[in-house]
């Protein structure tokens, strides 16, 4: 298996990018004139993006834009750096938006992703939302849009499973439902000292919890995802009491202690947690005042330690030494991966401003999706990456 | 909630500060109290429903909603001063140590929530603000008094648990209400956090 990602640094050039719009432009009338002869639409897309890579300068299958669809198809992390550089904000958004919907385009054609995916271009720029009196924050593992952005088996894995059951919450979310398959942003202010990203392999993170909680390996994808959706399934279950609107690592991995599906606030190392969330489990008092490891900065990071602990036998920090691959962007640097396979963290000033742009869909299900899913379960799990002692039953 | 509260009065004051406030505040219904003995301190906490003329969808609702989560959140520390406020007011980290860290951080987490580039300056600024607003709510004298009631109701009740030996107690807030009158009529809104999309986006380039 693959252990932890890896980021991959892939840089486009200006002409690149114009040319990559051009091709845009031509696609979006060669739509109007199928869509005048009414044409299949399911058809049509694949038709118009097929063109679309073949003919754009940044495309075909060796170009930077294949490069990069096949890094995220990969499992790994893509770091897009476009050239020249020193340009202003709305332009670097602009060639940024444009990299990845030709990206979004290969990887449809290329990698089986859904037709349907889209690109989901927020409309303001993110701050970096500090604990009171802070200057920095460190925003634990989690996946964007937790509420119905998380990691499922694919119903050809597991076919019981409901797609509604995608969706953890849908009350006072931050932003838009859709459902985040990549997640990414571009900086648009680095801050001082300039912040970092992290990433976590959430299959991995899975499979050494199985084996944490049965001491065995799952027999293969299978057992595997069948964990997976029973742990997510217990978590909703108990809802009404831990209330979490969030899928917590406590809750993926299976912790049995409700206190650790409970998400602390951002979900920030340094920040208390809610009222509620306390007078609801009143053990989280303790788990917030102390936890393994015993240097954790703050009520949410220990609670994380006391979860990793109990699903993964490890504390915080040896989780962090175990899964965790890290980087630093540059301004207009624009970072994407998996929100599904990948938790991801960040470490950054109060100064840091992003601006998030993620491939979506408005509802995970059908064929489609299916399928890719569950090639990105496979992906993972292939024995080229699997590590030695850890081959299928 | 005022997690490391040892007074049994203080803590009274603060969630019935808390409960009142929600209780005034158009929007905002009161639930339950809920207390809990934990071995070093205890917690209490008085939940809180959305009534529904108001629409989470809706922006103008959810900045109304916001401003009086925040306001509510600030309440207990708010009560605790009584009629007892400094001339000039209190400082932004004098109030953190007043309403203490949960609460604080929760009504710095409802502000955050619609800005999408908060400044923590402005952040503090609203709260200092907001928690003078819901001070002066709750320093009128019929408010004051309701406080007082719901204060020896519910101290009345943890006597009683103290004395079942019980580590947790669940009370409706009808109970602690009852016989208590007061007009729902608090405006809390936001002012330095509300987020202008047209001078977010006429804001320069890097």
């Amino acid at each position: 298996m693959k252990r932890t990602p890896v980021v991959e640094l892939i840089t486009f050039t200006e002409a690149e990018i114009q040319a990559e719009t051009q091709a845009e432009i031509q696609a979006e009338i060669q739509a109007e004139i199928q869509a005048e002869i009414q044409a299949e639409i399911q058809a049509e897309t694949q038709a118009e993006t097929q063109a679309e890579i073949e003919g754009g300068a940044g495309g075909g299958v060796a170009g930077p834009v294949a490069e990069a669809a096949r890094v995220l198809h990969g499992g790994d992390v893509l770091q897009l750096r476009i050239e020249p550089r020193g340009v202003t904000r709305p332009v670097a958004i602009e060639r940024a938006r444009a990299a990845l919907e030709a990206i979004r385009r290969a990887m449809v054609v290329e990698h089986g992703l859904p037709a349907e995916t889209y690109l989901e271009l927020d409309d303001e720029s993110y701050g970096t939302p500090v604990a009171p009196f802070q200057r920095r924050r460190f925003l634990l593992p989690h996946q964007d849009g937790g509420h119905c952005s998380f990691l499922t088996p694919s119903r050809r894995d597991c076919p019981g499973l409901d797609v509604d059951e995608r969706v953890f919450s849908n009350t006072v979310y931050w932003k838009r439902p859709s459902h985040k398959m990549f997640q990414g942003f571009i900086i648009t202010h680095t801050g001082e000292p300039r912040g970092t990203t992290y990433y976590y392999n959430t299959l991995t993170l899975l499979w050494d919890a199985f084996r944490h909680r049965h001491g065995r390996a799952p027999s293969g994808v299978g057992e595997l995802a069948g964990f997976n959706l029973d742990n997510l399934r217990r978590s909703r279950a108990e809802q009404s009491t831990h209330r979490s609107r969030y899928v917590t690592l406590g809750a993926l991995l299976g912790s049995p202690e409700l206190a650790h599906h409970v998400m602390p606030s951002g979900p920030r190392a340094e920040s208390e947690l809610w009222p509620e969330q306390y007078s609801n489990l009143p053990e989280l008092c303790a788990l917030a005042d102390h936890c393994p490891c015993g240097s954790c900065r703050g009520p949410g990071e220990r609670l994380f330690c006391h979860a990793s602990m109990r699903t993964l036998g490890r504390t915080w920090p040896e989780f962090r030494a175990g899964y965790e691959v890290s980087v630093v962007g540059e301004l207009h640097d624009v970072m994407v991966g998996n929100n599904l396979t990948q938790l991801h963290a960040a470490e950054s000033c109060a100064t840091r401003t992003i601006r998030p742009l993620c491939l979506v869909l408005d509802r995970p299900g059908g064929d489609g999706y299916e399928r890719w899913l569950a090639e990105q379960w496979r992906i993972w799990y292939a024995p080229g990456h699997r590590a030695a002692g850890e081959e299928a039953a | 909630m005022k997690r490391h509260c040892h007074q049994r009065e203080v803590l009274a004051v603060h969630e019935a500060g808390h409960l009142v406030a929600i209780v005034i505040t158009p929007g905002l219904v009161a639930q339950d109290l809920v207390w809990h003995r934990l071995p070093d301190y205890e917690i209490a906490h008085v939940e809180s429903a959305r009534s529904v003329e108001f629409d989470w969808e809706k922006p103008d609702d959810r900045n109304a909603l916001i401003a009086r989560h925040a306001a509510v959140a600030l309440a207990g520390g708010a009560a605790e001063l009584a009629g007892a406020m400094p001339a000039g007011g209190l400082e932004v980290r004098a109030i953190h140590a007043q309403v203490g860290a949960t609460d604080f951080e929760l009504a710095h987490e409802w502000l955050t929530l619609q800005r999408y580039d908060p400044d923590q300056q402005i952040l503090e600024r609203e709260i200092q603000r907001l928690f003078h607003e819901v001070w002066r709510a709750l320093a009128a004298p019929p408010v004051r008094a309701a406080i007082a009631a719901v204060r020896d109701r519910l101290l009345a009740r943890l006597g009683d648990a103290d004395a079942g030996g019980a580590s947790s107690l669940r009370v409706p807030a009808r109970e602690l209400l009852a016989g208590v009158a007061l007009d729902r009529a608090a405006e809390f809104t936001l002012e330095a956090t509300l987020f202008d999309r047209g001078a977010a986006a006429a804001g320069g380039s890097v």
